[in-house]
């Protein structure tokens, strides 16, 4: 009975186990980000426009969150001038659960671009077109760049 | 001698007298000819429903006169002008951000870029990037939670807004005719006041360009001359509509009338610094109200 017993919990440890080793095969997601070093780095790209950070009330006023009280950081910057699409935003959200969420507005986002260029500016559609969104942890990256391949590149360097 | 020195003398002296007179009579002629002259310019000061820009200068010497002077007389003056018989906005004492609360910013990509800045936080901005005079009544391109309204509709859900700034033309003089560009905006301000008829309204100047650089950015031509062409058409048509004008680009062009090489990349939209240049002109062109 007792030998019973210690297979039995051994087993769920395994299982316990095995479970947070699955988790942290899912790339490291849940490891802090440095994101203010991330988008530094995404803003030392190749841009035509000069950037501009913008604070919250700002950034809000292009980005349709539904509940702004779940985000934890939120460092944007786009086109000083409006001339071009161009855009980074690093978003920190505090619990993994809204992440989706946020994604969503960062996609709605790029839709409002997209609907703003496609008849103005043509050719920024490609780099809109071509717009990196990932997310990593509680985290969500969005660039518009000349050079998206460079951009995944950064992200991939600092969410490891 | 003595007595050819004495006969000179006296001839002299008569000629001396006839110059006297002449000089007293040159001397009331001016006087006379001075007083009439000014008393038409007052009259005709008087009954110019509009003053140009060199009676506005006037207008605004006379403000600053009054504050310095600090007579009772001056300063009943000065209160007394009305600054609704203005079409373009002189320089006059800076307000602070306060007398921007219920302003409304309409326009194109380059007013939509306020909402990018800190600044005019307490204003609202209803633009879109690539708007024109041709699309601005009918193009429904402002993003609201119930969908994409034109900017009029938008303009619905303020209705208590007292000034409204508007900022057109870059993106549509390419290939609108003057006529008809007048003719768009006409309509466009003439539903502004019947939506908003108690607000102010001020028609902002096109900026300039660079030539150079939007040339090669947008593959098409707008020269300087023909934004000063149609400014001017600008200026005339807000005086007949009683509407403000504001010539902000004499504050974003250089010494060349254009926009220089630092302020811009693509040769129309404007960078930081002069978005600061922009609102602290509108902060010194601010027409007083009540």
């Amino acid at each position: 009975m007792t030998k019973k017993l210690a297979a039995i919990i051994l087993a769920i440890l395994f299982c316990l186990g095995s479970l947070s080793l699955l988790a942290g095969c899912s790339g490291g997601a849940d490891k802090a980000v440095d994101a203010d070093a991330l988008y530094a780095a995404l803003k030392k790209l190749e841009f035509k426009d000069e950037l501009i950070d913008m604070d919250m009330a700002a950034i809000e006023n292009y980005y349709f969150f539904k509940d702004d009280s779940v985000i934890e950081k939120a460092l944007v910057c786009k086109s000083a001038s409006g001339a071009t699409a161009e855009e980074i935003a690093v978003i920190t959200v505090k619990n993994k659960k809204d992440v989706e969420a946020v994604k969503a507005a960062v996609e709605m986002r790029v839709d409002d671009l997209a609907f703003n260029f496609e008849n103005y500016v043509p050719a920024e559609m490609k780099k809109i077109n071509d717009a990196v969104i990932q997310t990593y942890g509680r985290y969500i990256v969005l660039a518009v760049v000349d050079d998206p391949v460079a951009a995944q590149s950064v992200i991939k360097e600092y969410c490891k | 001698m003595s007595r050819k020195v004495y006969s000179r003398k006296k001839k002299s002296s008569g000629f001396g007298l006839i110059y006297f007179v002449s000089f007293l009579f040159i001397l009331l002629l001016s006087f006379v000819l001075a007083s009439i002259w000014q008393r038409s310019e007052d009259a005709a000061n008087g009954i110019t429903p509009v003053p140009s820009s060199a009676a506005e200068g006037s207008a605004v010497s006379e403000v600053s006169d009054a504050s310095e002077a600090g007579e009772s007389e001056t300063e009943s003056q000065s209160s007394a002008i009305d600054y609704r018989s203005f079409t373009l906005v002189p320089e006059l004492d800076r307000v602070t951000s306060d007398y921007f609360d219920k302003a409304v910013f309409i326009g194109d990509s380059i007013t939509e870029g306020i909402k990018t800045y800190g600044m005019m936080t307490n204003s609202t901005v209803i633009a879109a990037t690539g708007i024109n005079i041709s699309t601005i009544t009918t193009n429904q391109v402002i993003k609201t939670a119930e969908g994409r309204i034109t900017v009029l509709d938008a303009l619905k859900q303020y209705p208590d807004t007292e000034k409204i700034y508007i900022l057109l033309g870059a993106n549509g003089i390419a290939w609108i005719e003057k006529d008809l560009f007048i003719h768009l905006y006409t309509e466009f301000i003439s539903a502004i006041k019947e939506q908003c008829p108690n607000a102010l309204i001020y028609v902002q100047s096109i900026f300039p360009v660079n030539e150079a650089k939007f040339a090669k950015n947008y593959d098409s031509v707008i020269t300087n001359d023909k934004i000063r062409e149609y400014n001017d058409a600008l200026l005339k048509m807000s005086e007949e509509l009683h509407v403000y004008y504001l010539n902000v680009a004499e504050t974003i062009a250089d010494g060349d009338g254009a926009l220089s090489d630092e302020a811009t990349t693509d040769g129309m939209h404007i960078g930081t610094a002069y978005y600061e240049k922009w609102f602290n002109y509108l902060k010194k062109h601010a027409v007083p109200v009540a």
